[in-house]
Formats: structure tokens, C-alpha cells, sequence
């Protein structure tokens, strides 16, 4: 269940994972992400949610500096700047921009995730063969180590990329869409996989398109398009008519039931 | 034709000539089959392409240079500096062409390909109007010529094989990720651009080191057809790397041997058709997933996976 959280910055001073405050990204005259500010609160399930188009992926790559943002952006990781704390930080992409025909096996994309602290001209070791054993282990995928990664089915395949991101034990985990186009196998293992990193202390953000599973499992939102619709617990964020703001004046009826399922049994 | 003599004298490699220039065009196929393979899977192919035509404007000028000051419009280093420098301009402009709105890369490519390949050719046709005598001499760098490279030309293709090849092997988990996951790369804080101008260098290396075996024409094969082959033999990169370059090797040596025995056939056609034909069987007998081998092996797991 959502644990409502404070959305201030903790009073232990504790820098926020991501706090992003004046982030613009435009390709043409009109932005895709308008000048969109927040501040993610440390241990926390965060689901990125808005309609299609909505700027919700191109948000967080930019924050990566992997979309250009216009001059002014503030972008903080830990209350630094990204390049100083990247091994803090992992990304998961979606899985389009992956070439799956690329010669490698499950177990060589996971460790690809620690080349960069591996570095320059050093060899993998058995440790490292270790982690991501384990990474892949978490996410029911070790028996499937020397597949090629083609063979695998897209759950698989988003499975793999969970563990390459896992393996790089950072404490802020960005996810492009990571539920997208599984089935309920996968969708309840990275679920689970999500809430153990939570518990084990990381912020995790995540782009997700399911209403409903983000009632159900996470812990705040950021709700989006173009700008930001509405910040905090995803119990205040979606509500009937924040979703209808953002949404050009339509609520899913999943939502709809949802909630009406939720005050149901609050009642009971 | 070639006597009884000379022909087993070829065969038994008892001529230091021949010997030196087999390992010269042997480490070449290896570089090329190594620098390929990252080229290939960045499916930056037509990159060669491009550089190594781009080379023929080089050539040409270095030439020109070389008789108005009076040196050997045969040196070696002078045509092979002139070929490198015209193969980094064109780069540069394809990369100068797609900042532009609206150009393509495949687009942009073509352009300079066509601009700097015929200005090239109009070039060697100034040169030939000259009549400097040692015109001719420039063919070998358009279809390669084994039979007209010296120990020196064969040492010389060597050290700049080997050295690229040591540069690949220093870099290749760098050059994995980024043909993997360049954002993973990006990421990790790995200096993206300048790996990838390396690799551009190493093409442009191998494609100079080649010019006089494999010619500026075909380079782009060498470059591609070993790794090619070789994907159809393993699904891990290192192995498909190594089998790249050993079948680089194998095409290098083997072609530049037929072409020393048939006196006067050019070498880099030759050496172009052995891979070629290794990439034939590779199609035919592969055991790599998805090859006609490797499909039905791998038919069984594969319905596993779905079931699951």
C-alpha cells in the first residue's frame, strides 16, 4: 500500500536523489517538457505517468543528459552534478533502441553494466562474473546465463536489462518504461525486484503507463505532460481530476474502478 | 608465365620477398577483420566505403608534391601521408554535411564518396597527361598489387596492421559497450566521441595500410566480409572478433600467395574473393543461432523459452 511521504526535502539534510527544477526540452519552437521541477524524497517507488507524448521518457533522459535541455535547467543528483556521482546512478532504456541481432549473451550484457567501474584497460574478473550471476539470479533469469539475447521473449529481455541495471548497485535506479509489453511473469518479478531495491534503501523512478499498478505498488508519482500536473503520494496525485487535467479531460476507467475499489474496502 | 623453377620457389616460399609480403597481407586481414567487426555491428559500413575511395585525392596530390619538389613520386610514406590526410577530410565533411537540416548520413556519405573519389580520378588523369613516366605505378593503389610491393612496403603494411590491431584489443570492452549501449556508455562516463573518432582512425589506418595489397576500392570488403563470416559462427563477441581476424589472416595470406603464382593478377581482388568465399561456407556450415545450422539446434530451447 502507498505510505503517504513527505515531499519536502528531508529535515536530516540528506540531499535528494534527483531534484530537477527549469527543465525545457524542445526540438522544434514548441517544448515537449515545459519547465518541470521536482524533488524526489530518498526509498521511494516513483512512477512518471502522463499521457503518451507527454514528455514523460524524453524528462527523464534529459535529466541524464541524454535529450538536449535548454540553458537554465537545474539538474541535481544527491545535490551534485551527474558527472560526479554516476555510479550512483543506473538507467534501464527501453528495450527499441537495443540491436538484439548484437553477439552477446545474456551474461555479457549484465556485465557490461560493470565496465565502467571495471575501467580502462582491465579484464573481468570472477568477482564480477559473480555479481552479475547473482543480478541475473534476482530477476529468474540465470538459467538463461548463455542464451543468446535474441531467443529471449520481451518479459526476458526487460528481465536482462532489470539485472544489468541492478548489478551497478547504484541508490537512484531511472527506468524507461520497464513494464512495458510483458506478461504478468515478468510484470510480478520486476515489480517484486522494484520494491527490493525500496526496501534496501535506493530511489527508484520509474515511466510507467498502468494507473492501476501505480496505485497498487508505488509510492509517489510525478504526474506529467508537457508540464507537471501534480507531485507527491500517488494516492493525492491521481485523483479524478488531476488524471482528467493531465489527460486532456480523460480518466482511464481502470482508475475510475480502482479507486472506487479502494474506497470500498477503506469503508469495509 | 612462370617457369617450373619459379613456381616451386613461390610455392616452397623460398623468396624473402614473398615471405615478408604473405605476413604483411596476413596481419593487414587481421586488422581489417578486428576494426571491421565494431564497424560492422555500429553499422558504420559505408564509413569505409567512403574513406577509402576518399583516399584517391590524397594519393594523387601527394603525388603531384612529390615531383614538383623533386622527390620519388614513388615514396611510400609521402602517398600514404597524402591518402590518410584526404581520408580524415572526408570524414570530416560527412560529419560537417549532417549537422546540415535534412541531410541523411547514407545521403551524405554517397556525396562525398562520388565528390572526392572523382575528383581524385581527374587527378590521376592530369597526372597521366604529365607523362612523368611513373604514372602507372599509381594504379596498384586502385585494385592493390602485391607483385609491386617491396620487403620495406610488406614491414611497413605489418607494423600499421599490428598496431591497430593492439589498439582494438586495448579498447574492446570501450568499443563493446558503446556498439552495445552507446547511452550505457555515455553513462559510465566514457569519453563516447573520442572513442568513435579512434575508431574512424583505425579504418582510416587500416585502409592506408592496405592501399598497395588490397587497393582503395576493396578495402571496405576486407573491413567487412571476415566479420560478417564470422557472426555466423558464434553469438559471443570476443569469438566472433577472433574469428574475424583469423579469417581476415586467412584471406590476407591466401589471396596475396595466388596472386604472387598467377603472375600479374591483382592481389586485392584476389584476396577479397577468398574471404569472400569463406563467407560462403560460413552461410552454408555456421553454427551461430539463426544460421541453417544453429536454427535447427537451436529450435528446441527456443519453444522452451516460449513456454515458460
Amino acid at each position: 500500500m502507498p505510505s503517504p511521504t513527505s515531499w519536502k526535502p528531508r529535515a536530516d539534510g540528506a540531499p535528494s536523489p534527483l531534484r530537477v527544477r527549469g527543465l525545457t526540452v524542445a526540438y522544434g519552437a514548441e517544448p515537449v517538457v515545459d519547465d518541470v521541477g521536482f524533488e524526489l524524497a530518498p526509498a521511494q517507488l516513483v512512477a512518471i505517468v502522463g499521457p503518451n507524448g507527454g514528455g514523460k521518457s524524453t524528462m527523464l533522459r534529459a535529466t541524464l543528459g541524454l535529450e538536449p535541455a535548454r540553458d537554465g535547467a537545474e539538474v541535481e543528483f544527491f545535490g551534485r552534478p551527474l558527472a560526479e556521482v554516476r555510479r550512483r546512478v543506473a538507467y534501464m532504456p527501453q528495450r527499441e533502441q537495443i540491436d538484439w541481432h548484437f553477439p552477446a549473451r545474456v551474461i555479457d550484457v549484465v556485465l557490461m553494466g560493470l565496465y565502467g567501474e571495471i575501467g580502462w584497460l582491465r579484464r573481468l574478473r570472477g568477482e564480477h562474473r559473480d555479481a552479475a550471476r547473482a543480478a541475473l539470479d534476482r530477476v529468474g533469469m540465470l538459467g538463461y546465463a548463455k542464451r543468446q539475447i535474441g531467443e529471449l521473449s520481451g518479459g526476458e529481455q526487460k528481465r536482462v536489462f532489470l539485472a544489468r541495471t541492478i548489478v551497478q548497485g547504484a541508490e537512484l535506479f531511472i527506468m524507461d518504461e520497464p513494464f512495458a509489453g510483458i506478461d504478468a511473469v515478468s510484470q510480478s518479478i520486476i515489480e517484486r525486484e522494484l520494491e527490493a531495491l525500496r526496501d534496501g534503501g535506493a530511489t527508484v523512478v520509474v515511466v510507467h503507463h498502468d494507473l492501476v499498478s501505480v496505485l497498487r505498488t508505488f509510492d509517489s508519482c510525478v504526474l506529467l505532460n508537457r508540464h507537471v500536473r501534480g507531485t507527491g503520494p500517488v494516492g493525492e496525485v491521481l485523483t479524478a481530476e488531476r488524471v482528467a487535467d493531465a489527460y486532456g479531460g480523460v480518466v482511464p476507467l481502470a482508475l475510475v474502478e480502482a479507486r472506487q475499489h479502494e474506497r470500498f474496502h477503506r469503508t469495509v | 608465365m612462370v617457369g617450373i623453377a619459379d613456381l616451386w620457389s613461390l610455392l616452397s616460399l623460398q623468396d624473402y620477398n614473398t615471405r615478408v609480403t604473405l605476413l604483411g597481407a596476413g596481419c593487414l586481414g587481421a586488422a581489417a577483420g578486428l576494426v571491421g567487426t565494431f564497424l560492422v555491428l555500429r553499422r558504420r559500413a559505408l564509413m569505409a566505403d567512403t574513406l577509402g575511395h576518399s583516399t584517391l585525392p590524397g594519393i594523387a596530390i601527394a603525388f603531384l608534391v612529390l615531383v614538383a619538389v623533386g622527390g620519388s613520386p614513388r615514396s611510400q610514406p609521402g602517398l600514404m601521408f597524402g591518402a590518410a590526410a584526404s581520408a580524415c577530410l572526408a570524414a570530416w565533411l560527412v560529419a560537417a554535411m549532417q549537422r546540415l537540416p535534412q541531410v541523411r548520413e547514407d545521403a551524405a556519405l554517397a556525396s562525398v564518396l562520388g565528390a572526392l573519389f572523382g575528383f581524385g580520378l581527374v587527378a590521376l588523369g592530369v597526372i597521366q597527361q604529365l607523362g612523368t613516366g611513373s604514372a602507372a605505378g599509381l594504379d596498384a593503389f586502385i585494385e592493390g598489387s602485391i607483385a609491386s610491393m617491396s620487403a620495406g612496403d610488406a614491414w611497413t603494411m605489418a607494423a600499421l596492421a599490428l598496431g591497430g590491431t593492439i589498439v582494438t584489443l586495448a579498447l574492446f570492452k570501450e568499443f563493446t559497450v558503446i556498439a552495445f549501449d552507446r547511452e550505457l556508455a555515455q553513462l559510465q562516463g566514457l569519453p563516447v566521441r573520442r572513442l568513435e573518432f579512434a575508431q574512424l582512425l583505425l579504418v582510416v589506418l587500416v585502409t592506408v595500410a592496405g592501399l598497395r595489397a588490397v587497393g582503395l576500392i576493396l578495402i571496405i570488403a576486407m573491413l567487412v566480409i571476415p566479420p560478417a563470416a564470422a557472426r555466423r559462427w558464434s553469438d559471443r563477441l570476443p569469438r566472433v572478433a577472433a574469428y574475424s581476424a583469423a579469417i581476415g589472416a586467412i584471406s590476407g595470406i591466401a589471396g596475396a600467395w595466388i596472386s604472387a603464382l598467377a603472375n600479374g593478377l591483382p592481389s586485392g581482388p584476389l584476396i577479397v574473393l577468398v574471404a569472400a568465399a569463406i563467407f560462403g561456407l560460413s552461410l552454408l556450415f555456421g553454427s551461430a543461432q539463426g544460421t541453417l545450422r544453429g536454427r535447427r539446434a537451436g529450435s528446441a530451447p527456443r519453444l522452451q523459452t516460449e513456454a515458460r
